[in-house]
């Protein structure tokens, strides 16, 4: 087959026309959905989760700040009633801080989570 | 005093009456997918669609622009899709080319033209339908493209001979 044959053959077909949609598809100015709505989807997906974690962390956030203002004064409670009941020796303030500090100490060997509760920070 | 701004909707329309048919036609023998070839041809209205509404400076020659971006699109699309299809066996089948005349051709035919017209690339399927069906010259396609003549003369050598022994 020459170049010539080929390019007869060729000439006896032409690509297909443009479906009458697409004008209207154009001019209506309908945007291409397959195109626009998996990225409007996974934007607004996004953006929920994002909401989520940002009200779960400032939830978690109050609950860790309430913990750590109770514990505060519960330990400072124990070490005034301790010093008291020690009072007579040198420093009986010191004294009953560090017997606490012992406690929470020996607390925080046996159970984590036990001296979390009672001094609000984990060792 | 400032240009009132052609409305785009009727600016693209007019347009599309007049070139229309033509572009989709180039960017279906670019991309051999009616789908992809209505989607390049949208996407490049609605950006002539958006530039005109911001009233930037006048198109001075809309069919070369709206000719050069259904090509860049149309590359566009090949190069986004080039991964996604893996062999010729997944390309679409809906028809790319129909009988000029009720009495030519037959449908054998017209499918194994179609099917070796896909087989090329897209570089060679362009040169063969500005050539074939454009009836444009070496010289006017690589003016059109950017390419250099021989490059032009070289993609359709290359075309006309795999379509021959395709069709053989």
């Amino acid at each position: 087959m020459k170049d010539e044959d080929l390019e007869r053959l060729l000439r006896r077909y032409e690509p297909v026309a443009p479906p009458a949609s697409l004008r209207a598809r154009i001019v209506g100015g309908r945007t291409n959905r397959r195109r626009t709505w998996p990225w409007a989807a996974a934007a607004a997906a996004l953006l929920a989760v994002t909401v989520w974690l940002a009200s779960s962390a400032e939830r978690v956030m109050q609950r860790i700040d309430g913990n750590v203002d109770v514990a505060a004064s519960q330990r400072s409670v124990e070490v005034e009633a301790l010093a008291e009941m020690i009072e007579g020796s040198e420093n009986p303030r010191a004294l009953a801080e560090w017997m606490i500090e012992r406690r929470d100490a020996d607390r925080a060997l046996e159970s984590p989570r036990q001296a979390v509760g009672t001094t609000g920070v984990a060792r | 005093m400032r240009r009132r701004p052609d409305d785009p909707t009727a600016m693209a329309g007019r347009l599309y009456d007049q070139h229309g048919a033509s572009l989709f036609r180039y960017a279906l023998m670019l991309l051999a997918d009616r789908s992809a070839a209505e989607d390049a041809v949208q996407q490049v209205f609605a950006s002539l669609m958006t530039l005109v509404a911001r009233d930037a400076a006048p198109i001075e020659n809309a069919e070369h622009y709206l000719r050069r971006a259904v090509r860049n699109e149309c590359y566009s699309a090949l190069r986004r899709t080039v991964r996604r299809e893996a062999s010729i066996d997944a390309a679409p089948t809906a028809a790319l080319l129909q009988a000029i005349a009720t009495t030519d051709g037959t449908p054998d035919e017209r499918i194994a033209l179609e099917r070796a017209l896909r087989t090329l690339p897209a570089e060679q399927r362009e040169v063969v339908h500005l050539r074939v069906y454009e009836g444009l010259t070496f010289q006017e396609i690589a003016t059109q493209t950017g390419e250099s003549i021989n490059t032009i003369a070289s993609r359709h050598r290359y075309a006309l001979d795999k379509l021959r022994m395709l069709l053989q």
